[in-house]
């Protein structure tokens, strides 16, 4: 069955059908959030919350874009909420302040130079990046997801990517 | 200089996805969670949202019925005080609006 017929379906209370949408898209979410998190074990959380949070808007989905992009806009908001609080609890914890002078986790093994590099970013920076040069979304786009000016997101791109290539051309050197 | 430029450019770009295509391959590899299990969900999450929508509801009737009753009571025993006080408010209300008016149309002129 299509998506629209299941997403009109769904609005219109059929428990079934939601549950077939979700079970649709549940992976690619998860694969989505992987490519913005850098961890399997925050996207499978984050893919739950997501999934959860579709349930609750499900009427509010109007169609102007397509339901799986109106599902990563959920997934990108749910992240950057998991950041929020990460942040919040970091100050609050002398332990989290440590893991601020340690830096980050270490990449997994699998992790190649350019996501390693990525993963080395500030998460919101590198959100913005993979979000343009992976997903190819628009400035505007991600700016709006992300709650920022257009401005801040073309500069975070810039940075990042201008310190990212020269990272991989030392690399390669 | 423009041509190494775009290679570079092209290049990273490729790092960049085939990075991130072998972070996210193994989900390729999983199965989504079976339909019952995703049923279970929607019900919970339904059940949940329309609890806290009634919860919501009583609390905005009690606030109201609160509300009127506070003023019913207070036209009983104290009408000329309770007709003052609706006066007053309509009039702050009128004043308030009409400084909003007059500050749109400032901005509208500057």
């Amino acid at each position: 069955m299509d998506d629209p017929n299941l997403i009109r379906q769904a609005q219109r209370g059929d428990q079934v059908a939601l549950a077939r949408l979700l079970q649709q898209h549940y992976l690619p979410v998860k694969k989505y959030l992987v490519t913005i998190t850098f961890d399997r074990n925050l996207a499978e959380d984050l893919t739950q919350e997501t999934m959860i949070r579709a349930i609750e808007r499900i009427g509010q989905f109007q169609g102007r874009a397509a339901f799986s992009t109106w599902l990563c806009s959920i997934a990108t908001r749910q992240y950057l909420d998991w950041l929020r609080r990460q942040k919040r609890e970091r100050r609050l914890t002398e332990r989290a302040a440590e893991e601020d002078l340690h830096g980050r986790q270490e990449p997994a093994p699998e992790v190649q130079s350019v996501v390693a590099a990525l993963q080395a970013l500030p998460r919101e920076v590198a959100l913005c990046v993979v979000l343009k040069h992976y997903y190819g979304y628009t400035y505007e786009e991600i700016a709006e997801w992300m709650d920022i000016p257009v401005g801040t997101v073309k500069s975070r791109i810039f940075n990042a990517v201008r310190a990212l290539r020269k990272g991989l051309e030392q690399d390669g050197a | 200089m423009g041509h190494d430029g775009n290679q570079a450019e092209e290049a990273w770009e490729r790092a960049l996805r085939e990075g991130l295509d072998g972070l996210a391959g193994p989900v390729d590899r999983e199965s989504p969670p079976d339909l019952g299990a995703l049923l279970l969900l929607v019900g919970d999450v339904q059940r949940a949202q329309r609890q806290a929508l009634q919860r919501d509801l009583l609390r905005f009737l009690a606030a109201a019925a609160l509300i009127v009753a506070a003023g019913l009571w207070a036209l009983a025993r104290f009408p000329l005080y309770y007709l003052a006080a609706q006066g007053a408010m309509a009039a702050a209300l009128a004043a308030g609006a009409a400084l909003w008016q007059a500050d749109g149309r400032r901005a509208r002129h500057e």
